[in-house]
């Protein structure tokens, strides 16, 4: 190769990943080299197609147009530069393969793969994506590789979302028969992954790319009635997922401070030297890279909101249940009814004893950010 | 058949700069017009940036309602109703000259002149005065007509020609220009029809003049418009991916210039007034309300209007366009907005003082500290647009006209009761009309997506 190449980046979202079960996997908490593990990242929809606008444009929703699955055609893409956009823009050839034309923003991608719903191989078939993308690289040109594996949300969609609606008492009564479909399909998912970990390793693509691995967001396994799977609520179970980002040069560490997906792009940046194009709109997310430097660091509050069905059929067009959380509270406005729920993280992690109108000062102080963030 | 209407709005014109005891341009023809026309000396823009006051003029709304937010500039709200859907349900043709930069913005109609689209900066003397006169006399517009003129001349940056720069014209540049586009004014009115025509003249928000005149004091920090002319062209022929290296030398020579004006001006004794003017620089972070940038002139004049009227009473740039449709007549019952008619005002009778919402038009280079505020005739508060504790203004305009003196902090029983007007306005001003509008084929692909996916 004779010019001088950045780093790679593949990004390989796992659909659906609860954070329980990130945690104790040894195949995401693996033993590689340079693997940062952030166990408390916020997404800010509990749901693929707005929680990955979030991420690829480092901007929420409600500044960058993709507040809901209806807006999946209003993102603003002439304000708002994606990942993609910048990686392209300095020369990358990018590459996404994906379950939905919704999930992620097209724009930028050299290739925009859809693969068909029959789809059940997806280790083989991203292998394959990852030795052509090492061929390319080998000819000279970096690349951006993003693949999305959604057996986790397939199987959820034929088990869960076709046999049982949000106030199914079949299916909130079983919790330990959710737990056990869950797991299954996390299993499933874990195989997966570690297919790909060892083709890049095959590859000999560590010292040559970053690797970021995340979950757009978790899933219920029956915790609150109302919500089967995900989309209808602001609960850490969808909210609180995990990303693990992987550079050689970085000392393998978990860090538990809260971050949010929509730091993961500017840190990309931040990390590959590419700076932010100042003809687009500003990014709600920072870069990582203080935090994973161990340098200050301030944790931001992170804005969430989905658009709950309620006892529809359909999420409805505009977000209505709106959260912010820091790593102690987490304040929720129910919009539809105008109700407000507030937990305290750190002792009832579960969300299960909600503290609104009992007389604490962060009341207060967290649905002022709330509103803030809602007008932003 | 309804009258024709000429609009003419002039970029970056001061209401007093327009008339009174603070101008010294030279300028026979607007000073005829307001003879024969009806002036409110008191007209408050509804933002001190072109977009923002565009999107309340033409609508009758409060900016942040239009859905053309100053932070990102979207579309307007498909769903509101401007006024020239409801002019041209009255037959109405549209014609204009008018900035480049305003198709993407959903506020327009469809011109039926092609070639209404000019290059900001396009001078009146430079050619468009004789586009927009040679229009007029083509005899080829079509009856009744609404013709929309926008004049940059007065933005910055301000060009001269010799021959107006000179202490008989003006003693800033700023003023000079001004007597400058007269003449051009005048050879459009002469043009006109005043029988069967409506001219409205007005601006869009005012400006910073960087020179100071007085018996004490003579300077003048005015830039050199042509150089600034040519910087500009030449910055334009920097290729994109330049562009951020090309706006970090902006704010680098920003700098440079900051504190040779402060060099040049720390042994004076200005007024606060006075200083602000002198040391403003576009790429100032943090953006004001005062009322050099947001009391913008505006005349009423020809059909149907009263002639040597002047009206003192506050009255909003958002109220324009519903004056208009009740001088030519046209009943409309069917929006709700938040201007109000002026023709009882104009025909000497009375009618309620509101109070004027404003906002700052952001930056888009820099994060910038905008502020959104509420104006009475005796009071302007303004504050920081996302915190009500933070920056906040407070001038009493009846004793400090220029603003002088922020009396927030030993007025707070004030201060709160300006609040209370602001979140009055922000809270139960006519009802926000749904802010999207979702294509039927693109709902289709969503909703089968959706489907294919498990959610419906």
């Amino acid at each position: 190769m004779d010019k001088k190449l950045k780093k790679n980046v593949i990004v390989i979202c796992i659909d659906g990943t609860r954070i329980d079960r990130a945690q104790k996997s040894k195949v995401i908490l693996n033993d590689l080299s340079g693997r940062i593990f952030f166990s408390n990242a916020i997404t800010y929809a509990p749901y693929t197609n707005s929680s990955m606008y979030a991420m690829f444009s480092g901007s929420y929703g409600n500044r960058n147009g993709c507040s809901s699955y209806w807006h999946s055609f209003k993102f603003n893409g002439t304000r708002f530069k994606t990942l993609t956009d910048y990686l392209h823009d300095s020369n990358y050839f990018t590459y996404a393969d994906i379950h939905s034309k919704l999930s992620i923003p097209k724009q930028g991608f050299d290739k925009y793969v859809v693969y068909d719903e029959s789809e059940n191989d997806y280790a083989d078939r991203h292998k394959d994506i990852i030795n052509k993308m090492k061929k390319l690289y080998d000819g000279g040109t970096n690349f951006f590789l993003y693949l999305h594996y959604d057996g986790i949300h397939k199987g959820i969609m034929n088990s869960v979302l076709k046999v049982y609606n949000n106030f199914s008492p079949d299916f909130f009564n079983n919790r330990l028969k959710n737990e056990r479909r869950y797991d299954d399909l996390f299993h499933d998912a874990e195989n997966y992954l570690q297919k790909l970990l060892d083709e890049i390793t095959v590859n000999d693509l560590w010292k040559d790319s970053i690797i970021l691995i995340l979950s757009d967001h978790g899933c219920s396994v029956g915790e609150k009635i109302g919500e089967r799977a995900y989309g209808s609520y602001c609960y850490d179970y969808t909210l609180k997922t995990f990303a693990s980002f992987i550079a050689l040069e970085f000392s393998k560490q978990e860090i538990s401070n809260q971050i949010r997906h929509i730091d993961l792009m500017p840190t990309i940046l931040d990390y590959l030297e590419i700076p932010l194009d100042l003809n687009y709109e500003s990014l709600d997310g920072h870069s990582l890279l203080p935090l994973i430097k161990n340098q200050h660091f301030e944790e931001s509050i992170a804005y969430s909101e989905t658009a709950n069905p309620l006892q529809g059929n359909a999420p409805p067009k505009k977000p209505n249940t709106k959260s912010v959380r820091t790593s102690k509270w987490k304040l929720i406005f129910n919009e539809h009814n105008n109700t407000r729920e507030l937990y305290n993280l750190q002792t009832d992690p579960s969300e299960e004893n909600n503290l609104i109108g009992t007389g604490l000062e962060i009341e207060n102080f967290l649905f002022d950010e709330l509103l803030k963030l809602q007008q932003n | 058949m309804k009258p024709n209407i000429l609009f003419l709005l002039i970029d970056t014109f001061r209401a007093d700069k327009f008339f009174g005891k603070e101008k010294t341009s030279c300028t026979p023809n607007i000073d005829s017009f307001i003879k024969n026309g009806s002036y409110f000396n008191q007209a408050i823009s509804c933002g001190d940036g072109t977009i923002l006051s565009w999107s309340g003029l033409f609508t009758g709304l409060h900016p942040f309602k239009t859905g053309i937010k100053s932070q990102g500039y979207k579309k307007i709200n498909p769903n509101i109703t401007s006024y020239f859907s409801i002019l041209k349900s009255q037959g109405y043709t549209f014609y204009s000259y008018i900035p480049s930069l305003t198709t993407s913005l959903g506020i327009f109609p469809n011109w039926k002149n092609d070639d209404y689209s000019f290059d900001a900066y396009w001078n009146l003397s430079e050619g468009l005065g004789k586009k927009i006169t040679d229009l007029l006399e083509s005899n080829t517009m079509d009856d009744p007509w609404f013709y929309y003129i926008h004049v940059e001349d007065l933005h910055f940056p301000i060009t001269l020609t010799k021959e107006f720069d000179d202490d008989k014209f003006g003693t800033s540049k700023y003023e000079r220009k001004i007597s400058a586009m007269d003449g051009w004014l005048g050879k459009i009115f002469e043009k006109i029809d005043l029988k069967n025509t409506l001219v409205i003249i007005t601006a869009d928000h005012g400006a910073y003049i960087k020179s100071v005149n007085n018996s004490n004091l003579n300077i003048n920090l005015e830039v050199n418009g042509e150089l600034q002319t040519h910087v500009r062209n030449l910055g334009n022929l920097i290729p994109k991916p330049l562009q951020p290296l090309k706006l970090k030398f902006f704010f680098f020579l920003e700098g440079i210039r900051k504190k040779r004006k402060y060099k040049k001006i720390q042994d004076l004794e200005l007024t606060p007034y006075e200083k602000r003017a002198l040391l403003w620089q576009r790429s100032d972070p943090e953006h004001f309300l005062y009322d050099e940038l947001v009391r913008v002139p505006l005349l009423f004049l020809g059909y149907n209007v009263k002639n040597n009227v002047k009206v003192s009473q506050q009255v909003s740039i958002i109220d324009i366009f519903p004056t208009i449709l009740d001088i030519i007549g046209i009943q409309n019952n069917d929006i709700n907005v938040d201007g109000q008619s002026l023709l009882p005002l104009i025909n000497g009778k009375q009618i309620s003082e509101e109070p004027v919402y404003m906002e700052n038009h952001y930056s888009i280079s820099i994060k910038s500290q905008d502020k959104i505020g509420v104006r009475t005739s005796q009071f302007k508060f303004f504050r920081d647009r996302d915190d009500p504790t933070k920056l906040v203004h407070l001038y009493d305009l009846k004793n400090d006209p220029f603003e002088n003196k922020n009396i927030a902090k030993t007025n707070p029983d004030i201060s709160k009761k300006m609040e209370e007007i602001l979140q009055n306005i922000l809270k139960n001003s006519s009802e926000l009309p749904e802010d999207d509008e979702f294509d039927e084929e693109e709902t289709k692909i969503i909703e089968d997506e959706l489907k294919r996916l498990g959610y419906v």
